[in-house]
C-alpha cells in the first residue's frame, strides 16, 4: 500500500496502517495530533501535572505496541484515552487510592477580575476533585463525552459496556458533580 | 407520551459546549428558566474546558519526537510472528518439506525403500523390515505419489496394529 508524502492529510485509520506498514512518520503525525486530548484526559481525570507527560507517553508506547488490538469501529482517540485511563487507574492503585488533584499553581489565565479568577480556580479545583472521586466508568464516560462530544454507542465500543450502560453511567457522574457544585 | 425537556438537553449539552450544535431558542428559553439544567450547562462547559491550560503546554511534536524514539529502540512484535510460533511453523513447514519431497517424494514404496523410511519417522525406528513392510502396505494406495501419507502408530486400524504387535512377538 502506498502512502502520500503529506501524512498530515490521513485518517487515524491510514496512519495505523501506515505505521503498520513501517512507516515510522505516521506514529509521529498520530501522536502529534492527539497528545493534547490525553493530556486533558488525564489531567481531568486525576493526574498530577507532573505526571501528565509520562502517563501521556506511555499511553502512546502502549497504543502502539497493541496497535492491532484497534478494531477501528471506534474512534483512535477514545481508544487512545481508555489506554490512557488504564494506565492512570495503575497508577491510583500504585498510590494506594490517593489521587493528585493539582492545588492552585498560580498559573490560572489573566482575568481582569481577580476575584473572578479565584473563583474560577475553586470551580476547577471542586471540579477536579469531584471527578477524582468518580467511580471509574462514571469518570471516563464523563469525560469521553464531555471533552471529546464521543456519543454513547461510541463509549459503548470502547469502554466494552452497552450504550444505555454509558448513559446511566453519564447521569450518574452529572449528578454527583452537580451536587459539588451547588 | 410526553418528552421531558431537562433530558433533551441534557443530551445536547455535549455537542453545544463543543459547539458542534446550537441550541434552539425554546432551549435557550428552558436554560433560563430551569434551574437544575443551568447548572448541569455550568458543569458540561467548565469540565469541557478541563485541562485546557496544561495542555496548551504541552508541545505534541517534542512529544511524537520522544514516542518515536522509544518505538524504535525497541523491538515490533507482530501478531503470529512471535518466537514461539516462529518456531512451531518452521518446524511445521520444515515437516512438511521432508514429507512432500523428501525420500519418500516420488519413489517406490516397496521393500526396496524401506530401509530409508526408518530415520524418517521416529516411531518407526524400533521396526524391523518385516514390520515396516506391514506398515507400508497400510499406505494408501490411491493416494497420489506426490502426497506421500506416512501414518503414525496412532492411526493405524486396530488390524494392522495387531499385525504389527505379532510381528515384533514372532
Amino acid at each position: 500500500m502506498g502512502f502520500p508524502l503529506e501524512f498530515g492529510s490521513l485518517s487515524d485509520a491510514e496512519l495505523a496502517a501506515a505505521y503498520r506498514a513501517g512507516h515510522e512518520r505516521a506514529a509521529t503525525e498520530l501522536v502529534t495530533r492527539h497528545t493534547r486530548a490525553v493530556v486533558r484526559f488525564l489531567y481531568s481525570a486525576g493526574a498530577g501535572e507532573a505526571e501528565v507527560d509520562d502517563l501521556t507517553q506511555e499511553a502512546f508506547i502502549k497504543a502502539f505496541g497493541k496497535l492491532d488490538s484497534w478494531r477501528g469501529d471506534a474512534a483512535f482517540r477514545s481508544w487512545l484515552l481508555t489506554i490512557a485511563g488504564n494506565l492512570l487507574k495503575d497508577e491510583f492503585r500504585k498510590r494506594k487510592g490517593r489521587r493528585m488533584v493539582a492545588l492552585d499553581d498560580g498559573k490560572l489565565p489573566d482575568r481582569a477580575d481577580p476575584h473572578e479568577e479565584l473563583a474560577a480556580g475553586e470551580v476547577e479545583q471542586q471540579l477536579l476533585e469531584g471527578i477524582a472521586r468518580l467511580p471509574r466508568l462514571q469518570r471516563e464516560v464523563f469525560l469521553l463525552r464531555v471533552q471529546q462530544g464521543a456519543d454513547y454507542a461510541e463509549i459503548a465500543r470502547v469502554l466494552d459496556t452497552t450504550p444505555g450502560a454509558a448513559r446511566v453511567h453519564y447521569h450518574h457522574a452529572v449528578k454527583r458533580l452537580k451536587e459539588r457544585l451547588r | 407520551m410526553t418528552v421531558n425537556p431537562c433530558r433533551i438537553l441534557s443530551d445536547r449539552m455535549p455537542e453545544v459546549a463543543s459547539g458542534s450544535a446550537h441550541w434552539t431558542r425554546e432551549e435557550e428559553d428552558h436554560l433560563s428558566s430551569c434551574e437544575e439544567c443551568a447548572l448541569e450547562w455550568q458543569l458540561v462547559q467548565r469540565a469541557g474546558a478541563l485541562g485546557e491550560r496544561i495542555a496548551a503546554a504541552v508541545d505534541p511534536e517534542a512529544m511524537a519526537a520522544s514516542v518515536v524514539e522509544r518505538l524504535q529502540r525497541r523491538p515490533r512484535v507482530l501478531p503470529f510472528r512471535r518466537p514461539g510460533w516462529w518456531a512451531a511453523g518452521l518446524v511445521a513447514a520444515a515437516a512438511t518439506i521432508v514429507l512432500l519431497l523428501g525420500p519418500f517424494g516420488g519413489r517406490d514404496t516397496a521393500a526396496g525403500s524401506s530401509a530409508e523410511i526408518v530415520w524418517l519417522v521416529p516411531e518407526l525406528d524400533s521396526l524391523e523390515t518385516t514390520e515396516l513392510l506391514l506398515v507400508l502396505a497400510s499406505f494408501d494406495p490411491a493416494a497420489p505419489a506426490s502426497v506421500m501419507v506416512v501414518p503414525f502408530i496412532d492411526d493405524l486400524e486396530r488390524q494392522e496394529l495387531e499385525q504389527v504387535l505379532q510381528a515384533w512377538e514372532g
